[in-house]
Order: structure tokens, then sequence, then C-alpha cells
């Protein structure tokens, strides 16, 4: 298989052979120091080619290590993961396991492998199995034309215990990220911000390891028992709460027609919506024109918008049908001390700099990550592994496709 | 001016009766334009060229309807180009000589190509391009402006070439890639004339670019789910890899050669034969974090080398009745990519190419000429890709002759006609192909199909007849036109499908010389 170097003595691509060949790669893992580092066996490991991916997967042995033999050399999204139920959960660490299983994940993003990096050391750490999930993300909207556009866009959360839950003043945060791998200077190994380098930041590498930034965030209003959500059932956050499929008139009375109302959805029985044109008068602007108010469904509190006088852009809760967004959903009683911060491009603050939420990892009950639908346009991700370890996304934009949660389980004790 | 031409094939025996003739009107024939590409590949070698002062202006269209060709190569070609070029005598030492081209070119059904390389110029395409399946057509306009001079000092002679290129590329359906590339070289001569014996030496340095700007992109339509509109990127021969700078990026090629030359000329005989050693470097720069994109170490994402050794020569005779021009050569190419990323290579090519030609051209008594032109080419090619994971061999064997004369000739007025035929023999064709990857569309639409045509016999057939008019003492104009024909052999080893239907191509302008 190696190529015969004939005729060529030319050395413009280094030193010696430099036929791609596989090489071998090794991922040592172990869990994080609330189980004492210890090495996380049996474990699966997969490498994913950021290139052309392509895949690899192995089971870590007693040592926690993953031993890939033939691995072509590039840059890998690593991922591992690990569900334990109890037995498996005390014997490994014991003592016994809080709930019936525990996931484990740890990533990595953009790790080299060559014939000169060789090995990786991947952290787990335990996922929060949260009684509210996101189930579903319906970002990519429908038929510009055919359809509604985007603005059929909603989110549905989900009761994921046998208890009753309120959804009284519960948090959902639209997070802000880098949209391409590039690095530099201003960014991490995987491409993502590196927000230690903000404007005003003073906490060093936990800017990026133990927070997310959202550029906006609602907020659930309620007295705290009036809004329940049942064991098993979901509560739907639309971005205009009416219904898509028959025609409609905009804020300035201009027919919304939908030539295919199978393309779209009746979102008039929505549990919120999520009504900017209060805010946006309050701050002096006019309402966005396909910001259809619905009287009898509850509007969403505005929580953040950017920072008081640097509002960031977005006209109505508008997701990105590009799959750029990730999503959280926390619940916070100290909401207003979180900083803000600007992304660590900018230098100087200015009158269009805008600001993100700084939202504590610890805080966040569930998030999803997405992905951009063309391999082409990969970002790196928002959400730290133990949050949401991989990603989803649509097939396209506005093709009526969401993005939903296959819920395994519905724990008993919420 | 004496003539110092002379033949490849025929013996020095029979070139040592010849007679010398006068200087030569690139217009009087066909034949003649051969001698004036000699110009261009050595021109101190061709310092005492015998051609007189012309200048031509030619108009022509030609159209390609191609059913037996490569995946990555146009259906229908059509061009439409204006060119003026001439020879001049400046004084006794110094000569000079041009070319102005200008091309618009139009491409109907060209698929799996979203580059300004086409497959119809070689076995398999650079190894670095971004393409989707669905065919679209191309409209391309060139310009390309090349000069030429030489200066004798006593024995010895100097020489520069230069030789610019622009051209625009852009695909008419979505996405819709503009290519601007902008192409110049020089290249410096010097020979030392010693009796009959010549040596030179030559250098060239050439930088090409490549701006590739994709105009539209249809982002709802670029993704996996809609494979005939998803922006590959091909890495190799088969490997088929993400490509984030898709929408913009830029190839720069830099061309270094060295060689040198011998030349013997006596009254009756002139021969040369040349050595080069050429390389190319080509650069894929990507987008930068700030989304410009500029040649920076930095934004360097892949990269291809050529290294060709090259051997040419050309044997020329001219007497009164009978002319014999030949040429003659052989080119060893390898080529190599490089993947920063992946710190390594996963393509080569070899290519070793061998050519002959071979024209005599002979005056009767009646002042008519009668020609006869012998090609031969052969082509032994191998493309892999180790992460591909392809193996292509192909050997080939050309092989023309073409016959032409002069059907009606006076003092101001001449019909000339040719008629050839030109045979291509696929001496070895293999291909060793391993799927890794869940598409099969590259292989299947693609490698599979090129396999196919290298694999095949084809059988072509030309006609060509031209008149030319001098109305004034210096001043004549010519029409000509050209038809071909390339028939496929049927084969068991490709589908029937294939190759129903011949390619044909035609050919028509006009020229006036003065």
């Amino acid at each position: 298989m190696l190529f015969v170097i004939i005729g060529c003595r030319d050395d413009d691509f280094g030193n010696g052979n430099n036929t791609l060949q596989p090489v071998s790669f090794k991922v040592q893992t172990k869990y994080d120091e609330s189980f004492e580092n210890k090495p996380s066996s049996g474990v699966s490991v997969t490498l994913t080619n950021t290139s052309t991916g392509d895949v690899y997967t192995q089971t870590t042995d007693a040592n926690g290590d993953a031993n890939f033999a033939n691995v072509i050399p590039g840059n890998y999204n690593i991922l591992v993961s690990r569900t334990m139920n109890q037995a498996d959960f005390l014997s490994t660490f014991g003592f016994p396991s809080p709930s019936q299983e525990v996931a484990f994940n740890g990533t990595q993003e953009n790790a080299t492998i060559n014939a000169n990096v060789n090995s990786t050391v991947v952290v787990l750490k335990s996922s929060r199995v949260g009684d509210l999930v996101i189930k579903q993300i319906y970002y990519a909207g429908s038929h510009a034309t055919q359809g509604a556009n985007l603005r059929d866009q909603f989110i549905e959360i989900f009761n994921n215990s046998n208890e009753v839950i309120y959804a009284d003043g519960l948090y959902i945060a639209q997070l802000y990220g880098k949209t391409n791998t590039t690095v530099n200077a201003t960014s991490q190994a995987n491409g993502q911000f590196d927000w230690s380098k903000s404007l005003g930041m003073t906490m060093g590498s936990a800017a990026n390891t133990d927070y997310v930034y959202a550029d906006y965030v609602f907020r659930i209003s309620g007295t705290g028992t009036q809004y329940p959500i049942q064991p098993g059932a979901s509560i739907v956050i639309a971005q205009s709460a009416v219904n898509h499929t028959a025609p409609l008139l905009d804020n300035s009375g201009n027919p919304i027609n939908v030539q295919n109302p199978a393309l779209t959805i009746d979102l008039s029985n929505a549990n919120f919506e999520a009504f900017l044109g209060d805010f946006r008068q309050s701050i002096g602007l006019t309402t966005f024109n396909t910001d259809i108010q619905n009287p009898a469904v509850q509007d969403l509190q505005i929580a953040f918008w950017g920072r008081v006088g640097y509002y960031n852009g977005n006209k109505d809760m508008i997701l990105d049908t590009l799959g750029r967004d990730s999503f959280v959903i926390f619940r916070a009683d100290n909401f207003d001390t979180f900083g803000d911060y600007s992304d660590p491009t900018v230098s100087v603050i200015g009158t269009n700099t805008s600001f993100y939420k700084q939202i504590p990892n610890s805080v966040i009950i569930d998030g999803v990550e997405l992905q951009h639908y063309n391999p082409n346009s990969q970002r790196p991700k928002m959400l730290q592994g133990q949050i949401d370890a991989s990603s989803i996304n649509t097939d396209a934009a506005f093709n009526s496709q969401s993005v939903i949660r296959k819920v395994k389980t519905t724990l008993s004790n919420g | 001016m004496k003539n110092i031409f002379c033949g490849l094939f025929a013996t020095l025996s029979i070139l040592s009766y010849s007679q010398v003739s006068d200087s030569v009107f690139v217009p009087e024939h066909p034949y003649f334009e051969g001698l004036e590409a000699q110009l261009w590949k050595n021109p101190v070698q061709q310092n005492k060229t015998l051609l007189k002062d012309y200048t031509a202006v030619t108009l022509d269209f030609s159209s390609h309807n191609l059913q037996v060709k490569r995946t990555q190569t146009a259906e229908n070609t059509n061009d439409i180009g204006f060119q003026t070029k001439g020879y001049y005598h400046f004084s006794k030492n110094l000569k000079l000589f041009g070319s102005f081209d200008y091309d618009f070119i139009q491409e109907k059904n060209l698929g799996f190509t979203l580059y300004s390389g086409r497959s119809d110029e070689d076995f398999v395409m650079n190894p670095n391009y971004l393409f989707v399946p669905k065919a679209s057509n191309w409209e391309i306009q060139k310009y390309r402006i090349k000069g030429g001079a030489t200066y004798d000092f006593s024995n010895f002679t100097v020489g520069a070439l230069v030789d610019y290129l622009n051209q625009s590329s852009f695909r008419k359906t979505d996405p819709r890639p503009e290519i601007k590339t902008a192409d110049y070289t020089g290249k410096l001569f010097a020979g030392f004339t010693f009796g009959k014996h010549q040596l030179s030496a030559f250098a060239g340095y050439g930088r090409k670019t490549d701006n590739n700007d994709v105009m539209a992109v249809n982002e709802l339509v670029n993704t996996p789910s809609n494979p005939e509109n998803f922006i590959r990127f091909s890495n190799g021969y088969g490997r088929i890899v993400n490509f984030p700078s898709y929408f913009e990026f830029l190839y720069s090629t830099v061309l270094r050669n060295i060689g040198g030359g011998y030349r013997f000329q006596n009254d009756k005989l002139h021969f040369n034969l040349n050595y080069a050693y050429s390389k190319t470097m080509e650069n894929i720069y990507t987008r930068s974090a700030y989304n410009q994109v500029y040649i920076d170490q930095d934004l360097e994402y892949m990269k291809y080398r050529e290294i060709f050794h090259e051997v040419f020569g050309s044997l020329i005779y001219h007497s009164e009745n009978a002319k014999i021009l030949s040429d003659f050569g052989a080119k060893i190419l390898t080529g190599d990519n490089y993947n920063i990323v992946e710190q390594g290579q996963n393509f080569r090519k070899t290519w070793d190419y061998y050519f002959a030609n071979f024209t005599y051209l002979k005056q009767g008594i009646s002042g008519k000429y009668y020609g006869l032109k012998l090609k031969s080419e052969v082509n032994d090619f191998r493309a892999q890709d180790l992460l591909g994971v392809s193996d292509k061999k192909v050997q080939t064997l050309d092989l023309g002759l073409q016959f032409q004369s002069e059907l009606y000739k006076n003092n101001n007025q001449n019909l000339n006609a040719a008629i050839g035929v030109n045979h291509y023999f696929p001496l070895q064709a293999d291909l060793a192909f391993t799927h890794v990857s869940s598409s099969s569309t590259f292989y299947d639409r693609v490698i599979l199909p090129d396999h196919y045509y290298d694999s095949t016999s084809k059988t072509g057939v030309s006609a060509e007849i031209s008149f030319s008019d001098r109305f004034m003492k210096n001043t004549s104009w010519k029409i000509f036109s050209k038809f071909g024909a390339v028939f496929a052999h049927q084969s068991d080893e490709v589908p029937n499908q294939y190759y129903r239907n011949p390619n044909v191509y035609f050919q028509t302008g006009i020229t006036f010389f003065y």
C-alpha cells in the first residue's frame, strides 16, 4: 500500500514518508473527582472524523483505556458515554446510586490524531437526569411560501417524572456561540469562543467549563403552583400561539395565507407564547408584524434580551432555522445577579455591542445541543458533555421537521 | 535567408540531398503553423527560423457534442474565439512574436465539478476540488496574451517569453461558483552558438491563482438529504470530505522550471533536443476566522504538487519541394497531495507520456502541396488514493494518420483539404476500488464511467477544408471548416447504455493575414 517514491526528492511536505497511514490511538477515560477519578471501564468511546464523518467505536478496558488500532489521522470529536443501573453503580463506586439509572458522558471536540499525537484523556461527568426535559424543538420551520415559514416555531417541555411539576418560574434560554470551528486567538481549541477573554471576565477557564451564554432568555411567570405539568405530559411554548394552518392577518392587517396547511401546525392550544410586542414598545420599538398575540394564551416573560440599552436584535422568539442555537431550561432565584458579557472578539464596547447572559451549568435542568444540518458548516458545542454529550439536527431548514428526544423512562421519584 | 528545416523520420542521408528553400509565410499552408509553434518551446533555438513577418486575425466558432467522454466534461461545448497573432523581425537581431486570444465558451450539462478543470484534460482531475452531482451549464471567458522576443549578440542569443491568462468561469445554476483565474508565467532563455551547434539554458517562474467564490448557494438544499445538490469536496480519487470554506477559497499555484537544450543546425537541417525540470505547488487557502481569504500559511488547507521531467525536441527540414517537420518528446510526471490537517498524503498520480509526430509536405510540379501527417502518443497513467480507496491504471496508444492536398491553386487562391483517421487503443485499463463510504455516488457516477471510457477502443475520423485568397499584395483571407467524429467500439466490459452515439466536432472560421 505504500507509495514508492521515485524520481522525486523534493522535501516540500516535511521529512520522511508522508503517506497517510492509520495510526494507533488511545483514549484514557476516568470519572471526575466526584467519583475519585476512577478509571471508567466498560464505557463506549466513539471517534467521529470531523472531515469525513468516519466513525470508530471501542469499549474501554479495565484501566479505562480504549485502544484504537487503525485510525486515519485527522481531527475528531470524541464521545464517551455510559449508563449505569443501580447495581453497576454500587459495584463501581461502592455507594448507592441516587437514581435508577445514572448516565455518564465526556466529550472532546476537534481532537487531533496523527503520528505525533497518539493519546488523550477524557473525563466523564454524571449527567443530570432532569425532572423536566426539553422534548422537542421545532426550529426548522416550514416552507417559506407553502407553509408558515418560521412563524410556527415552538419548544415542547416534558415532565419526565411521576409527579406533578409546576412550570412556574422556569427559564428557557436560547444560547449563543460561535458558528464555525475555526480556531483563533479568541477561541478555545474546539473553535468555540474563549469566554475567559471577554471584557471584564475574571474567572479564567471556568468561564468556559462552568457556564453557558444566552442571547435571549424567557421565563414562565406564575405564583408557583399556577401552571402544573402532569407526569408524562408536556407544555408547548410557541413563537405565536395561533392556528398556522388557517389564514391569518398580521399586525398590519395584511393577510397571511398558507398554501399547504399540511406543512405546518395549529399552535392555538399552546400553553405559552412569546409575545414581544409589549417589551418592544417599552423600549421604543414597534411590534414585529408576525408576532401575533393570542390573548387566550399566557405570554412568557422576557427575562433577558441583551443588556439594558444594548438590546439584541431578534424581534420575536426566532429560532435559528439552520440549527446554530442550543437551548437550556433552568430555575434560578438569583437570575438578576447573573452577569452578562460581550463575546471575546469585542475589544471596545460600542453602541452596537451585544451582551450575553452567563448561566451557571449548576442550575441547568436540561439542555439540547443543535447542530447545522450541513456537515460542511459544523459549529462547536456550547454545552458541556454532562448536559448534552452529542448534538442533533434536522435534515434541512424549512422542511417541517423538528428534533425530538426519545424518553426512555419516567422516574418514580422525579 | 536560408532554409534550415528538416524532419525527424527522414534519414540524414536523404536530407543531405535536400535543397535550400526560401523563407516561409505561415498563412501559406497549415503545415507552417507547426513551425510557428516551435518558437514557444525554446525561442533562442529558433532564432534563425525562416518565418516571414505576418499578422493574422482569426474569428472562429467551434462546437463539440460529446457522448463518448469522461463524466467531468461537458456534453456540449460551444466556443467563439478571436485571435490575433504575429511574428516580426524588428531589426536584424531582434525578433518579436506574440498573440492575443479571447474565447467565449458555453458548456452544457456538466456535473460533478465546481472547479475550472475538466476531465478531458486528464485521466483524473486535480485531487482537490468542490463538486455537486447536479449537472449545469457553464459560461467561461478567457483572455490570453503571450509575447516573446529573441536578440542576437554575436554568438550569444537571449530570449524571453511571457504568458498571461485571465479567465472567468461561471456555473449558471445553483450552486453558482464564480472562479476568477489569473495565470502568468515568465521564462528567460540564453543560448551560445559555436559553429553548427548551440547550447541553451532556460528558467521560468509562474503563479496562478483561482479565486473560488460561490456566489449563490441555496442552503436549503445544500444538505446530505439532497445528495444531488449537496456540496462536497474531493480529496484524492474517491475520498470525499467536508469542506467548511466551500463558499470562498482560493488556489495559489507556483510554477518553477529550469532546463537546457542543444541545437544542431546547418543549411539543410535543424535538430533540437531539450530537457526541462518543472515543479508546480498548489496550495488551497480557506477563510480566516474573520471570513477573509488570502494567501497566508495559517490558512493553508491542502497542497498538491506535480513534478515533471520533460524531454522534447524537433527535426525540421525544408527543400523547395519537400518539407518535413517532426516533434517528439516524453514527460514523466508525479503528482502528490498533502493534507495539512492530517499531515500526510493519500493521493498519488504518475503519468508517463510519450509522443512523436511526423509531417511530410511535398510540392508537386503544379505547385500544389500534398501532405502526410502521422501522430503517435503513448500514455502510462496511474492514480492511487489510499483512503479513497482506489487504484486506477491506464495504458493507452493513440495513432493518427492524415492526408492533405491542395485541390486547387493559382497565384492568389488556394483550396486545401485534409482527411484523417485516428484510433485509441486501451492497452491496459484496471480499476481497483474499495467502498469505504456509505455513499457510492462518486464511484457509481464518476470513477466507474470514467473507467469505462478509458477502457473503450475509439476511432475518430476528421475532414478539413480551407480556402484562401490573396486580394492585395500582402493581404489575404482564409475561411476554414473542420469536422470530426469519434466512435466507441462496443466492449463486453462496458454496459450497453454507454456510447450509443458518436462524438461530433465542428469548427469554422475566417482569418485575415496581412
